[in-house]
């Protein structure tokens, strides 16, 4: 009987306190959908990667060699720890796809004659593989088949070891091996128009090349648990008589490195972004849990003197705030697994996995909701425990101002220069500082969600704005198909457009300190001029002059390998008569993205023991000639390959938009919703606060006008002052959250766009004007002779 | 005689609750003259307060018209009705209603930053007797103390009316003197028309007219030729 009366009593208060409830639900919500969208998420690509490498074969260990006789694959299967060898013949070409004016690069793969190879499995989304017999029928890559509006039946003209030749299009497939479509290392983002795969039979592609009987690639797959860098030496020793270019493992096959790169910032992201938002919400849930029970104070003196016991009470207003949170969680989950469902979507299409796999793990869940339980049971419990602290006298009087003294307006004398009802704002807002300092709190939290949200991707476009537009400044990289003399830079600025040419020698060379060690390509400039196509900056974007000696290595190669200026390292060529020198660190270039080791060209030809010779050229064409530089370029044997800048930043923006960009704007929306449930609930608990004094105004003679921009001005005095705190949060998350960010390959700078101050700050006040709408409307309904029917 | 202020006729409030229709007002018809002290009396729920509420501008009747001197305020708009609690009527309630994160003095300021003519703050004090509490908040003075601030910040603005609604009720009977005292003062100081609700017909005794309500009608109305000071009143 007792405890049912109470039970009314809660259930009304629910019910009178539901915009509140709703405000604090949906910031719940939004926390752990979040939290249950992007670990969903993650989880899912992550699972879906394991199962794509796994199904599809994906190897362990890759190599290349200029030339190497089937024989040798035996001896490679019989290696210790090897279970299955995939040799093949890789060949770039160039193609002249229908239709188009610029060049477009092509990696033929061989297979088993119309079979799936054993190793590196093709996943075929539509059409089939070459027949056993084609000599021209491939399957081509699913990115590059769409980038450039190809299908089964398509034919594309290559050329093919100088001869030009077509090839027919019979499948659209996807392979483990190429999940990132990428030439090589020094690409720096996929350009899907200009760059693909097509598979097609091993002997045909063997026969054109010249490599009948032989294998130029190979890929191997290791018994669980095998030491992969003592096999991944043991393979070197024994493709080195046939121009090894160096054996590797997953984690410098680029594909691999960029898929777990992509995936690592998934995985920052699903811990950091969750991390705050719920961290957000359980701040909001708390206190605004205990600024309602706060309001009650006087109820519970009633309950106390009436003889109920604090733990009666404790658990009536936890009750309250298990269902508020559970109302929350309610939502939030289903939520949360729709957004990642979503999101699951977009980013196999993205990924361009083959099959979706979407699942979420229920611990996850149950973690959110334990998370916002606990912050809201904490919050009820502080001010259910303030307020059973007190004598129920002394509780049943209104909350009054606990600091009597003049504001500071008045101290300094100041408070007749400004009109009342300022004077007023000012003391309600310094009389009552604790709640409004948890008001303020509230709303910077609520702008930092927004800053954060935004600012992790201001950092992504500064990086590619600084990478393409300070280092990589040339409109397009040619690739020779061999070292050519140095003189070839003449005949490369003679083809039609040509305004400016930066030729480079590039060599494939395993860089170490010690056991640490990558594989990459060393590239040589010229270091007596100043670069002005390809340039090397340091953390001011400064160029930074390529001394005579040693090299220099961006930052992110540095610190995979520690070293600093002044350190040696070793350079371990595959080329040639594969020498292996040491150079001192010169300097370390801030450049943000790869893994890059310049020297001069001069020096690199002379421990290749050549004569002036370049391997491709950076160069500059003038816009209006492009047409006539790709014609010429097209028939010019020379040029295996050619990356267009403009192309591949455009791929970048145009897929950062549809993946990344879309779970920014969920991060964005969430945000907004937190956001308004905070400003709202602050509103809401400052008109109950204040409906008392408010309708005294009115009665005497203060206009409903007027009592309006006492409330809303005070919210507004509330959330300007929470603006820059909420800048300064956003920033020290970010910073807390920089770590989280440091991916090998990336180097993520703390950057903030104006655009994320103006939106982050915007973000709060649209919030803020669509709760005073809010209010505004409820101060209006507010019936004033009640408030003379209560005492205070 | 006297010049009239309040002129109401046929006035009548309904409160819908539910499906019953609660009638808190029935055909009240009432004059209220300039100077004049009034009482109302009358058991809990006639219907007091209500008339109180529409004379002050707080509420509208149902049916029936109130006039204020020359200004109608049935069919006035929210807008007209807070101007006219502005320049003519002061309220004083059972609960004080002050707002406590002011003090005295700035309660009492409340009223006289808006009003066209006001007494200054400290006047208004002193007539109530609390000119040393000015720098006082709400929570650091008695009720009787509380109450008469509210006094203070109702005739600050030299009212034309005094409505006050049961203003000892939350008294004892020695601070309750006190505040009666302060408003007979403020009577016949400025001479504002004054309507007191009161459950305790003792006071009548200090009133000019004393009217009757019961069930929401009018009862009786009673003149008073031997008004009394508060200090008379056998409590
Ligand atoms: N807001 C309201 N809603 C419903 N009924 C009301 C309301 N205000 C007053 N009443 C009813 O009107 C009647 C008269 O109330 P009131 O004027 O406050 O009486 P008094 O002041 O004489 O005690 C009472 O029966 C009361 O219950
Ligand atoms: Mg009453």
């Amino acid at each position: 009987m007792v405890i049912s009366a109470l039970f009314r009593k809660l259930l009304r208060d629910l019910v009178l306190w539901r915009g509140q409830i709703i405000a604090i639900g949906a910031v719940t919500a939004c926390g752990i959908a979040t939290f249950v969208t992007m670990q969903s998420n993650f989880e899912s690509m992550n699972a879906a990667l394991v199962r794509y490498y796994r199904d599809f074969a994906f190897g362990d260990i890759f190599a290349h060699s200029t030339r190497a006789p089937n024989a040798l694959a035996h001896r490679i299967a019989a290696l210790p720890a090897v279970q299955n060898v995939q040799t093949r013949v890789v060949e770039d070409v160039i193609a002249d796809l229908p239709g188009r004016t610029d060049l477009a690069g092509i990696r033929l793969i061989g297979i088993p004659n119309g079979k799936q190879p054993s190793l590196n499995r093709l996943f075929l989304r539509v059409g089939r593989l070459p027949s056993p017999t084609s000599h021209d029928e491939v399957a081509i890559s699913e990115a590059f088949a769409q980038a450039n509006h190809l299908s089964p039946g398509s034919t594309i003209r290559i050329v093919l070891n100088g001869r030009r030749d077509t090839i027919r299009v019979v499948g659209i497939a996807l392979s483990p091996e190429y999940v990132y479509e990428m030439r090589g290392a020094a690409d720096i983002w996929p350009d899907s128009r200009h760059f693909g795969i097509a598979w097609m039979n091993d002997s045909a592609l063997a026969a054109a090349f010249d490599m009948t009987g032989a294998f130029n690639d190979l890929t191997i797959r290791l018994a669980p648990g095998a030491d992969r860098s003592a096999t991944r030496e043991r393979l070197d020793r024994l493709l080195a008589p046939y121009g090894s270019l160096g054996a590797y493992g997953r984690d410098e096959q680029i594909s691999d490195r960029f898929v777990s790169n992509e995936l690592r910032q998934l995985r920052a992201q699903a811990i950091a972004i969750p991390l705050i938002f719920l961290g957000v919400a359980a701040f909001l849930i708390n206190a605004a849990l205990s600024r309602l029970v706060g309001t009650q104070r006087e109820q519970i003196a009633i309950l106390k003197a009436f003889g109920y016991g604090n733990v009666t009470i404790a658990l009536h207003y936890l009750t309250a705030a298990v269902l508020t949170v559970g109302i929350g969680a309610a939502a939030g989950v289903p939520i949360g697994w729709w957004m990642g469902y979503r999101l699951a979507v977009i980013y196999t299409n993205f990924f361009r996995f083959p099959h979706l796999a979407f699942h979420s793990e229920p611990r996850i869940a149950v973690v959110a909701i334990a998370i916002s339980l606990l912050a809201g049971a904490l919050g009820a419990l502080w001010a259910v425990r303030a307020a059973v602290s007190l004598p129920p006298a002394e509780a049943m009087r209104a909350l009054s101002p606990p600091v009597f003294r003049p504001t500071i307006l008045e101290r300094a004398g100041l408070s007749h220069a400004f009109p009342p009802m300022f004077r007023m704002l000012v003391r309600t807002i310094e009389r009552r500082w604790v709640p409004s300092l948890f008001t303020v709190i509230a709303l910077s939290f609520a702008v930092a969600i927004l800053f954060v949200g935004r600012s992790t991707f201001d950092s992504v476009f500064w990086m590619m704005d600084v990478q393409f537009n300070y280092v990589s400044r040339e409109d397009a990289t040619l690739v020779f198909n061999r070292t050519l003399r140095s003189q070839a830079r003449l005949d490369v600025a003679a083809l039609p457009g040509v305004m400016e040419v930066e030729p480079f020698r590039s060599a494939l060379v395993r860089v170490s300190n010690g056991h640490r060690s990558r594989r990459l390509a060393v590239i040589g400039v010229e270091s007596n001029h100043t670069p002005a196509l390809h340039r090397i900056i340091d953390r001011d974007l400064r160029e930074i002059h390529l001394p005579a000696h040693g090299v220099v290595l961006t930052k992110a190669l540095a610190t995979i390998l520690k070293v600093r200026p002044g350190s040696d390292v070793t350079l371990s060529f595959y080329e040639g008569r594969r020498p292996v020198v040491r150079r001192v660190v010169a300097a370390v270039a801030d450049e943000l993205v790869g893994l890059n080791v310049y020297m001069p060209i001069d020096d690199l030809q002379a421990i290749l023991h050549e004569g002036p010779s370049i391997s491709g050229a950076y160069v500059r064409i003038d816009p209006r000639r492009e047409a006539a530089f790709n014609r010429a370029a097209k028939t010019t044997p020379e040029i295996a390959g050619i990356s267009y800048r403009s192309a591949a930043l455009e791929e970048f923006r145009k897929t950062f938009a549809e993946s990344i960009g879309i779970s920014a704007t969920f991060i964005l929306g969430f945000a907004l919703v937190i956001a308004i449930g905070v400003v709202y609930n602050s509103g809401r608990v400052a008109l109950s606060e204040r409906a008392r004094d408010l309708s005294t105004l009115r009665i005497l003679g203060y206009s409903f006008a007027y009592t309006a921009v006492m409330l809303v001005g005070e919210q507004a005095l509330l959330t300007l002052a929470a603006i820059p705190i909420g800048f300064l949060l956003g920033l020290t998350l970010d910073q807390a959250l920089q770590p989280l960010y440091q991916l090998e390959y990336y180097r993520v700078p703390i950057v903030v766009a104006a655009s994320t101050y103006v939106l982050s700050a915007g973000g709060v006040i649209v919030a803020a004007a669509i709760t005073a709408a809010l209010l505004t409307n409820q101060l209006y309904r507010l019936d004033i002779v009640a408030a003379l029917k209560v005492g205070e | 005689m006297a010049v009239e202020v309040f002129h109401a006729i046929g006035l009548t409030k309904n409160y819908l609750m539910g499906e019953v229709v609660v009638r808190a007002l029935h055909d009240v018809d009432l004059e209220l003259y300039e100077r004049e002290f009034v009482v109302i009396l009358g058991p809990s729920g006639s219907g007091k307060s209500t008339l109180l509420n529409i004379l002050g501008g707080l509420d509208v009747p149902s049916a029936g018209d109130v006039v204020f001197r020359d200004h109608r305020l049935t069919g006035a708009t929210e807008g007209e009705l807070t101007r006219y609690r502005r320049e003519h009527v002061g309220f004083v309630f059972q609960f004080y209603n002050l707002i406590p994160s002011l003090t005295a003095r700035e309660n009492v300021e409340l009223v006289t930053e808006i009003a066209e003519n006001p007494l200054d703050p400290c006047t208004a004090l002193r007539l109530v007797g609390l000119e040393n509490r000015a720098d006082h908040f709400p929570s650091q003075l008695s009720g009787g103390e509380q109450q008469r601030v509210a006094i203070a910040r109702a005739i600050a603005k030299r009212p034309d009316v005094l409505l006050c609604d049961e203003p000892t009720g939350a008294l004892d009977s020695g601070t309750g003197r006190l505040v009666l005292e302060a408003l007979a003062e403020a009577n016949e100081t400025y001479g504002t028309t004054t309507v007191v609700i009161t459950h305790n017909a003792a006071i009548a005794a200090m009133a000019d007219r004393v009217i009757t309500m019961s069930d929401g009608t009018v009862a009786s109305i009673a003149g008073n030729p031997q008004r009394r000071g508060a200090a008379e009143i056998l409590w």
